[in-house]
């Protein structure tokens, strides 16, 4: 029996597993890792909708990635977050699957989908992608289970500093949201750090600074509904000079990226491209390859300098990925 | 559960809720709309797709207990009355369904894009990348993508609009686009049960110990069948062991989960270079490597074969002309630089004397994934057997079910009336057609199996991979001196491979040695798929030719004139030299910047394979022509083929031919394999329809007294005028007449492994030209153009045979750019789940092909017709390997081009 609690209370004390639009928590029932009567959060009107507050923009946990894509305030204000809404899976789940599904998504790589196969999201006791097929593994932060974290609209979220709401827990920063650590500092190979009853409610987006603008860049083999390989995002402000800026990188870690030493390096400087390309150039500090993901250091860098490009456009026009 | 209530195509009506099932399960299961499939089951494929409150979803995530309210539309409702809508219209028209599995989930993909654009947009034309993003989410494994973007632009545009006088190029699209056509996982009987296999985990094993009591005592199983004996040998993970059936799916899960399989379990090889090592565990014995399944088009026939390890290998010839040819090949290849064995990639100057290209191409294995998987309804009738099954084999496996279960011949039917996909996986009598017949027997019900994608994809059958050492050698002139290849097909559990032998097709004349070996491992077996062993061949053959053109500075097309003596071939290079922009190319890697183009060419060769004992019968009846014939519809169109024939042949509408396939007790006909479909069935179709006008010449001359009678185009001339066919068909119903297909002229086709079978003369031929773009930044291919000629006598439907070829080509694409079979090596188990991660092409990688039917050969064939189904595989991957060698200066060896190879970071 599914519950439909109407009030966040009730809900909260129902303790999961929850359910948005279903298309997460319908695949995790099939592998048989959701145990229990789902909980059902669309009578819930805190969740709902899409609105400007004082001091930004709230948009609702349930809020669907087809809503999303198509909202005129976000569209103009954070047109990067509508693009990668956009670019998520294809149009029939975009029409089921929520923003807080999206970011609070378990993982995708294959040993944790493969109902045959143990691995430390499963109870297991080893990471089998690491001497296995881990083509779209993570290179950074790999000192655990070495899948990234599968939601571009973190990502994205992360970059507009969005913070979100949890009942119980207040705002949270993403990586608040979505990174916990052991005792000994290694990441815990979960997709996020809600206990039963803790409910992710809403995001909230800082308004944006005047003259603001802002690239999301994804890499994927095909050119539509995949899954990126590389996905960037940034926002900044300045025209000559760049005034701020912020850049997170997505499929590249157990949570979204940023990439500090990118920005450090290009802020208050000129906007030109050769400080663009030096700024690029240190994308991956810090990375960590393991032998079948080398290859995303170069796309990663490649993509942080075409998403700046984008964001600050030299005379000739940045080619798009050719996919 | 509980009872709610929604709308469905208009009416309201209540059905069951429940927190497990999804609106897939409601739709197609409780209310039967099997118009929406279900296939991959994690939202990837869209074959699912049902419209919810005007928004598209897949039905296979959304959880059923939030339909309540709701208003679902399915392909069923589609229209108004009998009037279908203006996306289903152009569909009919414009040819787009191929198998037609993925068509109910696009028709409606296509209807909410269409009905967005007019809402805003009205009658205009709508830009292809809006086409493309609305339709990303619908996969199609056939690759009709480009009649499917062309039928709903044009049906935006309002071509469609008005009418119902649509042409349909093909018999069934209307059954396809309204949802009403019934495939083998449609097939449902009252009181029918579900069937689920249990598989091993292990992919060496020996099954010790079962205990399958409590699976058999749980409420609603009816049955347990142990497929393997305890003691049974397990050479892959997921072979099957044990059947279940049960009222519901559900039960028969459950059920199948509560059986207890005690494994002894051993180190796998689960990869060819680990079944090749020192020491590698064996997969077969000297006693069971008998067992061995084929993984190519025809049984393995090695004459006399050698083992080492799990490595099965011709002998070497002793004496005769292979042995003189494999002496000539050495020599040659003594005076070059003294090219060996080894591994690496080379190709150097040799001094005056020529060069010597050599290097190792690799292919990654490639999964057939149909949409429609494995699937088989059996249903036991006393000592009669009735088998559904989504076969390309009516006949063959009617066959094979009668050896079997010893039966007779008139006691089984096997039926096929639509088939999603094969692609040559579904040629013989696979697990779930005996799970299905077993489970069927010990219930007596009927009983359905069904393959989840996971197991579809573990063992439903894939392209072996493949390393290929191919070395070249040149003379003074820069002709072609001598050849050697030596190809390793990773097999799997199956055995069979001509990679090298193909590779041998093109370049007549120099001599030549050709080594297959098959590495047999603890995986699931190959099977023959779409030109077994062709695209690996031509991928390293027609890349080593560009490099010989490169090393001596020649154009490649002009190369090959010089080398390629074949008649048929030398038409296409011409057509290369006039229809393809090939003239224009500039120099390698000439473009700056990080997205360059580049342009390759790669030709190709296949066999002409045909099925000379096929039969077609006609029946003259009231209502019209009936044409039967004991084969099967795969998404070729050959229904539509012989309805062609005979509404041309007597001036009929199409509408009155019926065509009646897919049922293993009509007139003996073929098998949808070795492209030799429309070679088999149009030369016979033809022979029946000369047949009944001659024998409706005498039905009429004697009804009517006709004086001077004879057959004419348009009917029966005599000297008092013509009676029209139509007439005389009505003097002379009922009427039944069979032909069979005339030999060809010339030299008699050589059998080939049963008087069923046979290989004809002459060589369809492709030669292909292809425009890519790279992007070096990322390590990216995207293939931007490609035009392909054809050489296949001729285009016996040019609509539908270029409607194949861009699915070959398509097919190929995905093979080239995204498609690998993962193994994981500690376990060998096949990674993956479902089209969520095993990447088919979509939508939007697909470019604009160019068919060009170069007419002309295949004189000794009645009708000219010969089969491309295979031929069009062939030369996609070498265009595009050759096209990024033009873009880059890089020669990329192994498929598929991933971005670590392309970036220079392969592991």
């Amino acid at each position: 029996m599914t519950h439909r609690p109407t009030r966040l209370a009730r809900a909260a004390r129902l303790g999961g597993p929850y359910r948005a639009g279903g298309t997460e928590l319908t695949r995790l029932r099939r592998l048989g890792l959701a145990e229990g009567e789902p909980v059902d959060l669309r009578e819930l009107a805190p969740l709902r909708g899409i609105e400007r507050t004082a001091d930004g923009l709230r948009i609702g946990a349930m809020v669907t990635l087809r809503e999303l894509a198509g909202h005129p305030e976000v569209r103009t204000h954070y047109p990067a977050l509508a693009q990668g809404a956009l670019a998520v899976a294809n149009p029939q789940v975009r029409s089921l699957a929520t923003v807080g599904g999206n970011v609070l998504q378990q993982t995708r790589c294959a040993y944790f989908t493969h109902p045959d196969t143990d691995c430390l999201r499963k109870g297991g006791t080893d990471c089998p992608a690491r001497d296995g097929h881990h083509a779209e593994a993570a290179v950074f932060d790999v000192r655990s289970c070495v899948a990234p974290h599968s939601s571009t609209l973190a990502t994205i979220l992360a970059c507009f500093g969005a913070l979100a709401q949890v009942t119980g827990r207040g705002t949270l920063s993403l990586d608040e949201l979505l990174h916990q650590e052991t005792t000994g500092g290694v990441p815990r190979p979960v997709p996020h750090t809600l206990a039963p009853g803790e409910l992710l409610t809403a995001f909230m987006l800082p308004a944006p600074r005047p003259g603001e603008r802002s690239a999301y860049l994804r890499v994927s083999r095909r050119a539509l509904a995949d899954w990126p390989l590389v996905e960037v995002a940034v926002r900044c402000a300045g025209a000559a000079r760049v005034e701020c800026v912020r850049v997170v990188a997505g499929a590249v870690a157990p949570r979204p990226w940023r990439l500090r030493a990118v920005e450090e390096a290009v802020l208050a400087g000129p906007a030109t491209p050769d400080a663009l390309r030096r700024g690029a150039a240190l994308a991956t500090t810090g990375a960590h390859a393991l032998p079948g993901t080398r290859y995303k250091l170069r796309q990663l860098e490649a993509a942080v300098l075409a998403a700046l490009e984008r964001c600050w456009p030299a005379s000739q026009e940045v080619p798009a990925p050719a996919r | 559960m509980g009872v709610e209530r929604f709308s469905v195509n208009g009416v309201e009506r209540s059905f069951e809720s429940s927190d497990t099932d999804s609106a897939l399960d409601v739709v197609r299961d409780q209310i039967g709309l099997t118009g929406a499939k279900r296939v991959c089951e994690a939202g990837a494929c869209g074959a699912c797709t049902v419209l919810v409150d005007g928004a598209p979803a897949a039905s296979c995530l959304m959880p059923s207990d939030t339909l309540g309210g709701r208003r679902v539309v399915t392909v069923e409702g589609l229209g108004g009355g009998d009037r279908l809508h203006p996306v289903q219209r152009a569909f009919l028209a414009q040819d787009a369904v191929q198998c037609g599995y993925c068509t109910p989930g696009f028709v409606l993909a296509g209807v909410a894009f269409f009905e967005d654009w007019r809402a805003e947009h009205g009658t205009g034309v709508p830009p292809e990348s809006e086409i493309r993003a609305a339709l990303s989410g619908q996969l199609c494994r056939c690759g009709c993508y480009l009649r499917i973007l062309d039928a709903v632009r044009e049906a935006c545009a309002g071509r469609y609009d008005d009418g119902d006088d649509a042409v349909a190029h093909r018999h069934e699209t209307l059954e396809k686009v309204t949802g009403r056509a019934e495939y083998t996982t449609d097939v449902r009987y009252p009181s029918q049960l579900e069937g689920v296999l249990v598989t091993s985990p292990y992919a060496n094993a020996v099954v010790r110990e079962m205990d399958d009591g409590a699976a058999a005592g749980l409420p609603g199983v009816r049955a347990v069948v142990r497929l393997l004996p305890e003691g049974g040998r397990i050479r892959h993970a997921g072979q099957e062991i044990v059947a279940v059936a049960a009222d519901t799916a559900a039960a028969a899960r459950e059920a199948a989960a509560a059986v207890k399989i005690r494994y002894d379990h051993s180190p796998a090889a689960t990869s060819m270079d680990a079944a090749m090592a020192e020491g590698a565990p064996l997969v077969y014995g000297p006693k069971d490597r008998k067992s061995a399944p084929s993984a190519g088009e025809v049984p393995v026939l090695f004459p006399r074969r050698r083992w080492r390890g799990n490595v099965c290998s011709p002998a070497p010839p002793l004496a005769g002309r292979a042995a003189r040819a494999d002496r000539a090949v050495r020599r040659a290849f003594e005076e070059g630089t003294g090219a060996g064995q080894e591994a690496a990639p080379r190709a150097e100057g040799a001094g005056q004397g020529g060069a010597v290209v050599d290097g190792v191409w690799r292919t990654a294995g490639q999964s057939h994934v149909p949409l429609e998987a494995h699937a088989c309804v059996a249903s036991w009738d006393g000592d009669s057997l009735t088998v559904h099954l989504s076969t390309q084999a009516v006949s063959l496996v009617a066959h094979a079910v009668a050896r079997r279960w010893h039966l007779k011949s008139d006691q089984v039917r096997v039926l096929a009336d639509h088939v999603g996909g094969a692609f040559g996986a579904k040629q013989g009598l696979t697990a779930e057609a005996v799970a299905a017949i077993e489970l069927s027997r010990a219930s007596g019900r009927p009983v359905r199996v069904v393959l989840d994608q996971r197991a579809e994809l573990a063992v439903g059958g894939h392209r072996p991979a493949s390393r290929t050492h191919l070395a070249l050698r040149t003379g003074a002139d820069g002709g072609l001196t001598a050849l050697r290849v030596e190809a390793f097909a990773d097999t799997g559990t199956a055995l069979g491979s001509d990679i090298a032998k193909v590779a041998g097709l093109l370049y007549p004349g120099a001599p030549r040695t050709l080594r297959d070996h098959s590495v047999v491992s603890h995986r699931p077996p190959g099977k023959p798929f779409r030109a077994p062993s062709g695209p690996p061949a031509f991928w390293a053959l027609e890349q080593a030719v560009d490099e010989a053109a490169h090393r001596q500075g020649r154009d490649p097309l002009e190369l090959r004139r010089a080398w390629d003596t074949e008649p048929v071939r030398r038409r296409l290079y011409d057509w290369v030299a006039t229809a393809t922009p090939w003239p224009e190319r500039g120099p390698v890697a000439a473009g700056g910047g990080p997205v360059r183009r580049g342009l390759g060419l790669a030709a190709a060769a296949w066999y002409y394979y045909l099925q000379p004992r096929t039969k077609v019968r006609a029946r003259v009846d009231t209502e019209g022509v009936e044409i039967s014939v004991a084969t099967q519809e795969i998404g070729t169109g050959c229904r539509s083929l012989l309805v062609s024939v005979f509404a041309d042949g007597l001036g009929l509408a199409p509408g009155e031919v019926r065509a009646r396939i897919g049922d293993s007790r009509l007139t003996p006909g073929p098998l949808a394999a070795g492209s030799s479909t429309t070679a088999s069935l149009v030369p016979a179709a033809h022979d029946t329809l000369d047949r009944l006008r001659r024998r409706l010449l005498a039905t009429a001359t004697r009804e009517l007294g006709l004086r001077a009678a004879a057959v004419a185009l348009d009917g029966i001339r005599h000297a008092g005028g013509t009676v029209t066919w139509r007439e005389a068909l009505r003097l002379a119903a009922p009427t039944e007449v069979t032909g069979r297909r005339p030999r060809d002229r010339g030299r008699r086709p050589e059998p080939w492994y049963s008087p069923f079978f046979g290989r004809g003369q002459g060589a369809p031929s492709i030669v292909q030209v292809t425009e890519v773009e790279v992007d070096e930044r990322f390590g990216l291919v995207r293939v931007v153009r490609t035009w392909c000629g054809l050489a296949v006598g001729r285009a016996v439907r040019p609509v539908l045979a270029t409607t194949q070829c861009h699915g070959a080509v398509i097919q190929s694409i995905g093979q080239t750019l995204y498609e690998e079979r993962l193994t994981d090596p500690a376990t060998g188990l096949t990674l993956h789940t479902s089209l969520e991660n095993y990447p088919i092409p979509g939508i939007g990688d697909v470019p604009e092909i160019t068919v060009d039917f170069v007419p002309g050969g295949f004189d000794h064939v009645a009708q000219q017709a010969v089969g491309l189904a295979e031929l069009a595989a062939l030369a996609t991957p070498a265009s595009i390997g050759n096209a990024v060698f033009h873009a880059t200066g890089r020669r990329m060896r192994s498929l598929p081009l991933d971005p670590a190879q392309l970036l220079g970071e392969a592991e």
